[in-house]
């Protein structure tokens, strides 16, 4: 089945939040934002701003009748800064116009005075001088101090790894209108409607069942709407709440990508043991988190970080320690991976120095190190069903990786300007919220009287297709055609208090409710369809919008059943919920069970550099990757191919550039790049791996969103093959992204 | 299309819409200059949707490319996209399509003019650069429609200044066709190979004479605060034979005209380092008989 959307995107009929049709007496939003990274703000002065004709008001700190908060996991953060500003781009007060443009240039009339204060804009200086988020975390397995002393070869080393830009095609954006009784609808571009909805009501100081948050469909989110969609839905609800009118504030590129918090760039430090036969005994790791001036979701992030520290690799004694650092950044947040990329960066290039110092191929001490059924993973959960050596194999043998690698030999030694290059990256990604508690869902299931059926569930399309996924369950549950059923918007009146779209889970969690959902409806539907054919319930399904008994079709109809329960007064609508089962996780010893069960898979990447001008090509990237049972191979074989160019533009040209006064440089699309089709690699192949899938992912079929954008690391390490095979005299480095310009660098460094 | 539903039925009505609608009489000739706005607009849309502009994109006074016997002349409204489209120009420089195809996107080709990127000055504008290397002729006219020449090289001057006067604009830009003893070569690297903007670019044009350079043109863009022509290198170049040691010498001076700067495209080491790379790359390209890359980096 096709994406549900794919016939409205095309003919741009679909709806995001900027299209929906806007009450004639709607207003427009403009923040005004610090254009310092840090100071004490002396004096701000609106007089001329507020003389601009058609401003209505301009709100601040000052207009907030409850708390001045947004913090979520953390409550450090204000919406409008008052005192004191600690990023470069934090809001400070929100212009209320009658339209766009006459709010810029009532922007540009406000004059402000800030008293500057030092500015820090790395991890590393934030740690040096005990700036931080919140307490650092350590997880920990065996003993590595007594390990190192018994290992064979032992290296050190340093890593870093940048941020990135969502770059969400649409906007942050998000449209309040008022409703009776001083209750407030909001149409968000959110990931997480709750979330809204809770912040919205603290700020406002209300209580939730006033507000209501609605969202169609997001033009992409990433992770970058988890958390930060909710500060732009609280100014139009605040700006509602006291001027009564709708307002409307879609955020412009140039303002999005200054004042959002992007992928929290890691600076970190590791050392490694091994055996003389390449086991790997021992690993410690440091990362500093540069988690911006405000926690947002970074504690969370860090700690899946620790989660994927050893990524698909089984090593006894390991010890990991994360430290949320403090600086005058905007609030990093969620992306992809979610912190679990960043681990895995530097338990491969640990490897890779590894492999380098010893003088063998990196893919040695991956293959004998690959984790295996029963092993622990560090954090105390036993692997089951593991997929690594097999994905691993399985992709050696399918893509003949023997070959592969000859042809490379060859060609570096026919030719001089060009190198190719080869990595082989494998990934095991753990599926759930790593916060417990999170791992529910609900999904509300009306069957209407003729028949068609109505989901609502707590996740939110974005782009993802997570509603077809949710149709697909839905339908083929109940047994009827796809064009019966529709998925309705996300709105929290109808499925309440639930989680952010996010953490690949969705699908599972949501899923599942809905399958619970349908389940008990046709439970019932069955016992009037027995009645009606006189036959027992057991002998009934529901399949091709009929009844059927012993697996005959009857000629009793779907609809003709709808229309007796109806009349027996039987409830067509059904509420259901799903909590995860056997997950655990207990914070104070830093070990349990915290994922459903894990995502595997293995990718070969193979490059070609130009080492006169530094640039290269992708020649391909081949990948075995555990689909488990794929309800939907062409969204989910979509997915990977998706996350894998966002995971090479991480690793290969996405620089994000902030200036020592915590300016962000790369601030528009003309310096910030991210793949386009040219340089994503020219061919890739995408195999799914046989697997039994697994019975906590919904029908088997595995989390798709993350697991496979660490398959772009794979990229970083083929360009260093290459470059390798060109200068003898290379240091391998570990800082990415691997830029032109520091394969220029390398390919040149004596 | 409409038929068969690929594309919505209002489709059909889009050009009677179109010149239905009552333009702004914003366009008056001592408004700002916009050719084709792809530059301007990204700049400075708010101020520009309240001021007077004048529309020069599509002025035929503008725009065209005529040869005459051994000159090429391309009014300065003229698109990449008309440049890359000509059958001429593609005989002169046979690689014009992989060359122009670096230049920003399908979109802004057709867009973007040869005047915009003059007057934008920037220091990596592509079409600056590749019209330096041709050893280039503007001709400028002023409001009374009088005109002036001047060599492309006198007309940046210094960061994002020129040599325009109040009321002058670009007219045209002309060359010298290069012959069959003339070699030109566009090298481009940006951080993505298509629709970006180059860390460094640069081009050169060389004509061989009795197996010795008769004249060489370079510049190079990214390294200074203009586009640049490299007066010393091209008149070291002048009358020397083609030979490794000759253009390890040329790379030596070519270091000593430059200053780039360090910023989001690059560190100035980085840029050094690229310049030296282009340039040489520039040989690798045109006499692939006696400038190897093996001999060059070993
Ligand atoms: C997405 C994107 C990608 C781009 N990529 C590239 C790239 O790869 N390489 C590159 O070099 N540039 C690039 N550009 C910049 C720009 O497109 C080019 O510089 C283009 O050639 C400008 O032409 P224009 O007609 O749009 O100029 P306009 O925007 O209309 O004008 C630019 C300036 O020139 C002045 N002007 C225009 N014509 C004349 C004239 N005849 N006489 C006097 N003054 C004049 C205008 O007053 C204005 O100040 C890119 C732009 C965008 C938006």
């Amino acid at each position: 089945m096709k994406n549900i959307d794919s016939y409205g995107h095309l003919r741009g009929e679909s709806l995001f939040v900027d299209d929906i049709i806007t009450r004639h007496d709607t207003l427009f939003g403009l923040v005004f934002d610090s254009p310092k990274a840090h100071g004490k703000i002396i004096s701000v002065d609106y007089t001329k701003a507020e003389g601009v004709k058609g401003v209505i008001k301009i709100f601040t700190h000052k207009d907030i009748l409850g708390e001045n908060q947004i913090g979520g996991i953390i409550q450090d953060e204000p919406l409008f800064a008052e005192k004191e500003v600690h990023f470069w781009g934090q809001p400070i007060a929100f212009i209320v116009a009658e339209s766009e443009s006459i709010a810029k240039k009532a922007r540009a009339l406000i004059n402000i005075e800030i008293d500057e204060l030092p500015v820090i804009t790395t991890a590393k200086e934030a740690k040096e001088k005990g700036y931080f988020i919140n307490a650092p975390r350590s997880f920990k397995s065996g003993n590595t101090k007594k390990s190192f002393t018994e290992c064979y070869y032992v290296y050190e080393g340093e890593t870093f790894s940048n941020g990135q830009e969502h770059l969400y095609l649409e906007t942050q954006g998000s449209y309040a209108i008022p409703m009776e009784n001083g209750n407030i609808k909001i149409t968000s571009s959110t990931q997480g409607p709750t979330l809204v909805q809770k912040t919205v009501a603290n700020v406002l100081g209300v209580n939730m069942h006033k507000i209501e948050v609605d969202v169609i469909r997001l033009g992409g989110a990433f992770g970058g709407k988890e958390d930060q969609a909710t500060a732009w839905a609280v100014m139009t609800a605040l700006a509602v709440q006291q001027l009564k009118k709708p307002v409307k504030y879609i955020l412009n590129r140039h303002d999005d990508l200054r004042m959002t918090g992007k992928r929290h760039p890691y600076e970190s430090t590791f050392k490694i043991g091994l055996t003389e036969d390449l086991k790997i005994q021992a690993f410690e790791v440091v990362f500093l988190q540069n988690s911006g001036a405000a926690a947002d979701l970074s504690p969370a992030i860090a700690e899946r970080t620790l989660f994927h520290a050893t990524n698909s690799y089984f090593i006894p004694n390991v010890m990991s320690t994360v430290y949320s650092c403090k600086t005058n950044l905007p609030p990093n947040t969620a992306f992809r991976g979610f912190g679990g990329p960043q681990g895995m960066f530097v338990i491969e290039s640990a490897i890779a120095k590894a492999a380098n110092e010893i003088g063998v191929n990196k893919q040695l001490i991956q293959e004998v190190n690959l984790i295996v059924e029963n092993d622990e993973f560090y954090y105390g959960q036993i692997a089951t069903q593991v997929e690594a050596q097999k994905s691993w194999l399985a992709t050696k043998e399918e893509f003949n990786l023997k070959r592969l690698e000859k042809e490379v030999k060859t060609f570096n030694k026919e030719n001089l300007q060009f190198k190719k290059g080869i990595s082989l990256m494998p990934i095991a990604f753990g599926i759930s919220f790593t916060n417990t508690p999170m791992n529910h869902a609900r999904a509300l299931i009306h069957i209407y009287q003729d028949g068609s059926v109505g989901v609502s569930t707590g996740a939110v399309e974005m782009g993802q297709s997570v509603n077809t996924k949710m149709l697909q369950v839905a339908y083929n549950t109940l047994g009827i055609s796809p064009s019966k059923v529709k998925l309705e918007t996300t709105n929290t009146t109808r499925v309440a208090n639930t989680s952010p779209t996010a953490a690949s889970a969705t699908a599972d969690l949501n899923g599942k409710a809905v399958l619970k959902a349908c389940n008990s409806l046709i439970e019932r539907l069955k016992l009037v369809a027995s009645k009606m054919l006189s036959v027992t319930e057991s002998e009934i399904i529901f399949k091709e919008d009929l009844v059927f008994v012993n697996n005959n079709k009857s000629d009793l109809l779907w609809e003709e059943v709808v229309t007796q329960a109806m009349l027996e007064r039987v409830a067509l609508s059904e509420n259901a919920h799903y909590a995860t089962p056997v997950i655990h996780f207990d914070k104070t010893k830093e070990k349990g069970h915290p994922f459903s069960y894990h995502v595997y898979g293995t990718a070969i990447t193979s490059v070609t550099v130009d080492c006169l001008r530094g640039i290269y090509e992708i020649d391909a990237v081949k990948i075995v990757h555990d689909f488990g049972k794929s309800m939907n191979l062409g969204i989910d074989v979509g997915q990977v191919e998706g996350a894998l160019a966002q995971g090479i533009g991480w690793m290969t040209m996405e620089e994000i550039v902030y200036g020592k006064n915590g300016q962000l440089l790369s601030n528009s699309l003309s310096s910030y790049k991210v793949p386009d089709v040219f340089s994503v690699a020219k061919e890739v192949d995408i195999i799914p791996l046989e697997t039994q899938g697994n019975d906590m992912a919904i029908l088997k079929s595995k989390a798709v969103g993350e697991p496979p954008l660490m398959y772009g690391i794979g990229t970083y390490f083929a360009i260093q093959d290459a470059v390798a095979a060109f200068n003898p005299n290379y240091k391998p480095k570990f800082h990415s992204p691997f830029t032109p310009e520091k394969v220029l660098i390398s390919l040149y460094e004596k | 299309m409409i038929d068969k539903g690929f594309v919505p039925d209002y489709f059909i009505e889009i050009p009677k819409k179109l010149n239905d609608l009552k333009i702004q009489k914003l366009n008056s000739s001592s408004g700002t200059i916009v050719a084709n706005g792809t530059d301007i607009y990204v700049q400075f849309a708010d101020q520009l949707s309240e001021e007077n502009i004048n529309l020069i994109g599509e002025e035929s006074s503008l725009k065209g490319i005529t040869f005459s016997d051994k000159i090429c002349t391309i009014g300065a409204s003229t698109t990449v996209t008309e440049l890359l489209e000509n059958d001429k120009l593609q005989n002169i420089f046979p690689k014009l399509n992989s060359f122009l195809k670096l230049v920003s996107s399908q979109q802004i080709r057709n867009m973007g003019t040869l005047g915009g990127n003059f007057v934008n000055a920037s220091p990596i504008g592509d079409m600056s650069i590749f019209f330096l290397a041709l050893n280039s002729t503007l001709r400028i006219k002023n409001k009374n429609g009088t005109t002036r020449e001047i060599s492309f090289q006198k007309f940046h001057q210094d960061y994002k200044k020129f040599d325009l006067k109040e009321g002058e604009l670009i007219n045209s830009v002309s060359f010298l066709i290069p012959d069959k003893n003339t070699y030109f070569n566009f090298e481009k690297v940006s951080k993505r190979s298509y629709l970006d903007i180059a860390s460094v670019n640069t081009a050169i044009r060389i004509n061989i004479k009795n197996n010795r350079i008769n004249n060489a043109y370079f510049s190079l863009g990214g390294i200074a605060a203009i586009p640049k022509f490299l007066t010393k290198t091209n008149d070291f170049l002048n009358g020397k034979i083609i030979d490794i040691k000759t253009i390890k010498q040329a790379e030596k001076i070519l270091q000593s005209e430059i200053s780039p700067i360090s910023d989001v495209r690059g560190t100035s080491s980085y840029k050094r380092l690229l310049a030296k790379q282009l340039f040489f790359a520039h040989f690798i390209e045109l006499f692939p008989k006696k400038i190897k890359f093996q001999n060059l980096f070993s």
